[in-house]
């Protein structure tokens, strides 16, 4: 118990250290680990910003498309600015225009209020299924998030001219 | 015919009779290794790897230097809580058997919380200590989430300021060999533990992380802050920090 009790008095003062990237240019980012597998987790990895990292955006994976709780948190290297209290990013329920770093592209985010992740993985099944479609008649997916209580999928953004 | 007997007062004043520093000072209850059910394996997709790791080899002489130049003789003495309050927590733990993570979690909660928070908080009317502690917290997915993402099994939060300090697993210290640890300390791949980020890292108010081991049962507390950036794991049965690191 004194072991816990100096280790609480530590605590409250300490003050917090968010990851940085320690003066070196590019973002923080930290890579999810397999959950299938109990292997060796990741580090935390510093990324380019998109002038300086010419790879090519990956294909459908996982990414952290952000928790409905959780505005503007730490993850930019994947979402840029969500602002679903902006008339112009509302779209239809719970979908919302966002951007994706590091091009800064728009995308749809859709999201799923229950916390049972069903329908998230039911949608993104289909939009697989459907693949040799996106772009034309539906619009490209993109990725499913993989946080827990969270359930939301990134779609591409197609803008439809008024009539 | 029956009738309804007095109610009792349970909110009447109680005269202490226990000091802060004899509960300190107390064994943590032993608990027993029972026939496992189930088996842990960390697969959690917040699974990350430290950067360093390096041994806090002067733990025990800064909680040391704590209680002698810090803590005060008052504080010490001052008495906050019964005996028979703290036989009850202790008999509620004492000797349980342990099968699975869950199980571990339950003692740490009944006892280790209740006691500490009596002691550092001010709980049930204790008179606070003079330098201010962060409160032991459970951690739940709903609202008792404390802001969290994930679910640690409980949290260090700093009632001040309403931000979370540290977030704690528990686990099973008899599981863990010092072989094992000598392999985490020189970064062996991480298949005894396993850095969670568990956080909220949109304010630098919530920057924290959860050690996670993958098959073991030790109370895990990390804090990568800018001072402790520490790892302690403390043995449930025994009231003697096994270990402490510090992962800078």
């Amino acid at each position: 118990m004194m072991a816990i009790y100096y280790l609480s008095r530590l605590a409250q003062d300490q003050p917090d250290t968010p990851e940085t990237t320690q003066g070196r240019p590019g973002f923080v980012f930290l890579p999810f680990a397999d959950p299938s597998r109990s292997n060796a987790a990741p580090t935390i990895q510093i990324q380019l910003p998109a002038a300086q990292n010419q790879q090519p955006m990956p294909a459908a994976q996982n990414q952290q498309p952000m928790p409905p709780q959780q505005f503007g948190w730490y993850n930019q290297s994947t979402l840029a600015s969500f602002e679903p209290w902006k008339k112009e990013n509302q779209l239809e329920f719970k979908s919302w225009i966002v951007e994706l770093l590091p091009d800064r592209v728009k995308i749809v985010l859709k999201m799923w209020a229950e916390d049972d992740d069903t329908k998230k993985h039911n949608e993104a099944k289909s939009y697989n299924l459907l693949k040799p479609l996106w772009g034309t008649c539906v619009p490209s997916f993109i990725a499913e998030d993989s946080w827990e209580h969270s359930n939301s999928i990134a779609l591409e953004y197609i803008e439809v001219p008024n009539r | 015919m029956f009738q309804i007997p007095v109610p009792v007062n349970v909110n009447v004043a109680v005269a202490f009779d226990l000091a802060r520093g004899n509960v300190l000072a107390t064994p943590l209850p032993p608990v027993r290794d029972a026939l496992h059910t189930a088996t842990s394996v960390t697969t959690s997709r917040y699974r990350l790897r430290w950067n360093r790791l390096s041994q806090w080899a002067t733990f025990e002489d800064d909680m040391n230097n704590y209680f002698t130049n810090n803590v005060t003789a008052a504080d010490i003495a001052a008495l906050v809580m019964n005996f028979s309050g703290l036989q009850q927590f202790w008999n509620a733990v004492n000797e349980s058997h342990i099968r699975t993570e869950a199980q571990i979690k339950l003692p740490f909660l009944t006892y280790a919380k209740e006691v500490h928070n009596i002691v550092a908080n001010g709980m049930y009317g204790a008179p606070p200590p003079s330098d201010v502690h962060s409160s032991i917290v459970e951690v739940d997915s709903g609202a008792g989430s404390h802001g969290l993402v994930g679910v640690s099994d409980f949290a260090l939060r700093n009632d001040l300021e309403g931000r979370i300090t540290v977030v704690g697993e528990v686990k099973n210290p008899w599981k863990v060999t010092p072989e094992q640890i000598d392999q985490v300390i020189d970064g062996y791949p991480n298949y005894l533990l396993s850095l969670i980020i568990k956080e909220q890292r949109h304010s630098p108010e919530n920057t924290m992380a959860v050690l996670q081991s993958s098959n073991s049962m030790v109370t895990w507390f990390a804090m990568p802050k800018r001072l402790a950036s520490l790892l302690l794991c403390v043995d449930f049965a025994s009231p003697i920090a096994l270990m402490a690191l510090s992962c800078l």
